[in-house]
């Protein structure tokens, strides 16, 4: 055994794979590169899609966009962190949306009880939840160091 | 043809002439590119249809994909940061036989936390050292049913032949890895 790992050892003579390096970035960037790539694959599978109607080509949306061919490659790659900008003027040329905005999000408050001391209050204003006592509204509550909502 | 070391003390990779990158590091590269993917599997569109996984758009199959080799990313980083025994037997887990030398394929498990079609082959040597000498998207049974598996089991022959000619004589078999 150590006879064939030392011959493998020097055959590989230190070289060492950017694997893990590559793997930890994707990794620390997984969120944003999750979204990027599934833009690209709606970019890629709409380019297909207009190619016998249109002639659509990645060229193509590249100028459209007045940006460089590299750069749209980059972006249906799914590695490309892509401004708004970006999405926009896609969207725009290939007359598709990528991403959507609720319309409208209430947050949620919880109540709060300062006549029992269940709660900390700290020198910023915050609230700790020392138990499990909540409820939901929408409504604004006040005291003397602030008001929450 | 060049060996690189991928982690630890057991896990290496073939690296071909020509590639920038070797076959462990292009792979998983391939496997979460987009462009890449789409191209792959609209021309495998097929074996999509009605294939061995069942009929699976080619939207999702992008999708799972970058899903699988994500997952499957994610295991072999926490593998590469544990002691080396722990690796060790990690691959051994990781890495299972084909049934023999003419590549017979295992029966995959088709429950489903393990469906996925991500493969890594590699050639075993000694007891615990992995050589990875290529890897694909295997949607059919058997690899010589597509020309990008068959061509798989070339390169593994190719780097059996190399290993022996450099004096490692005890490669013990080909491997297919399963993710589990």
């Amino acid at each position: 055994m150590g006879k064939t790992l030392d011959k493998i050892n020097k055959l590989a003579s230190g070289k060492v794979s950017t694997w893990k390096e590559e793997a930890t970035e994707r990794k620390n960037n997984n969120d944003w590169k999750k979204r990027s790539f599934q833009i690209a694959v709606r970019v890629l599978r709409e380019i297909r899609n207009q190619k016998s109607q249109n002639g659509m080509t990645q060229k193509k949306l590249a100028e459209a966009m007045d940006v460089s061919p590299q750069y749209i490659n980059k972006v249906v790659k799914g590695k490309e962190n892509l401004t708004l900008e970006t999405i926009s003027k896609i969207e725009s040329v290939l007359g598709i949306q990528l991403i959507e905005i609720p319309s409208f999000e209430t947050s949620q408050v919880i109540p709060v009880d300062f006549s029992e001391s269940k709660f900390a209050l700290s020198r910023t204003g915050s609230v700790s939840i020392s138990e499990n006592v909540w409820s939901y509204s929408n409504n604004i509550y006040s005291d003397a160091t602030g008001t929450y909502g | 043809m060049e060996i690189v070391s991928i982690f630890g003390k057991n896990l290496f990779a073939i690296k071909y002439a020509g590639e920038d990158k070797d076959e462990f590091s292009r792979l998983f590269e391939l496997w979460q590119d987009a462009e890449y993917l789409e191209e792959f599997f609209e021309t495998q569109k097929s074996d999509l249809e009605n294939g061995f996984w069942g009929a699976i758009s080619i939207e999702n199959a992008i999708l799972n994909t970058f899903e699988y080799a994500e997952e499957f990313e994610d295991i072999l980083l926490e593998l590469s940061e544990k002691s080396s025994s722990e690796q060790i037997e990690g691959l051994e887990d990781i890495f299972s036989p084909l049934h023999n030398s003419q590549y017979q394929i295992l029966t995959l498990n088709k429950s489903k936390a393990k469906q996925t079609w991500l493969r890594l082959y590699a050639l075993r040597v000694d007891d615990d050292v992995y050589i990875i000498t290529g890897g694909a998207i295997k949607l059919t049974q058997t690899m010589q049913d597509r020309r990008h598996t068959n061509q798989e089991l070339r390169k593994i022959e190719s780097c059996r032949r190399f290993l022996l000619d450099q004096g490692i004589v005890d490669v013990e078999g080909v491997i297919e890895e399963i993710e589990s």
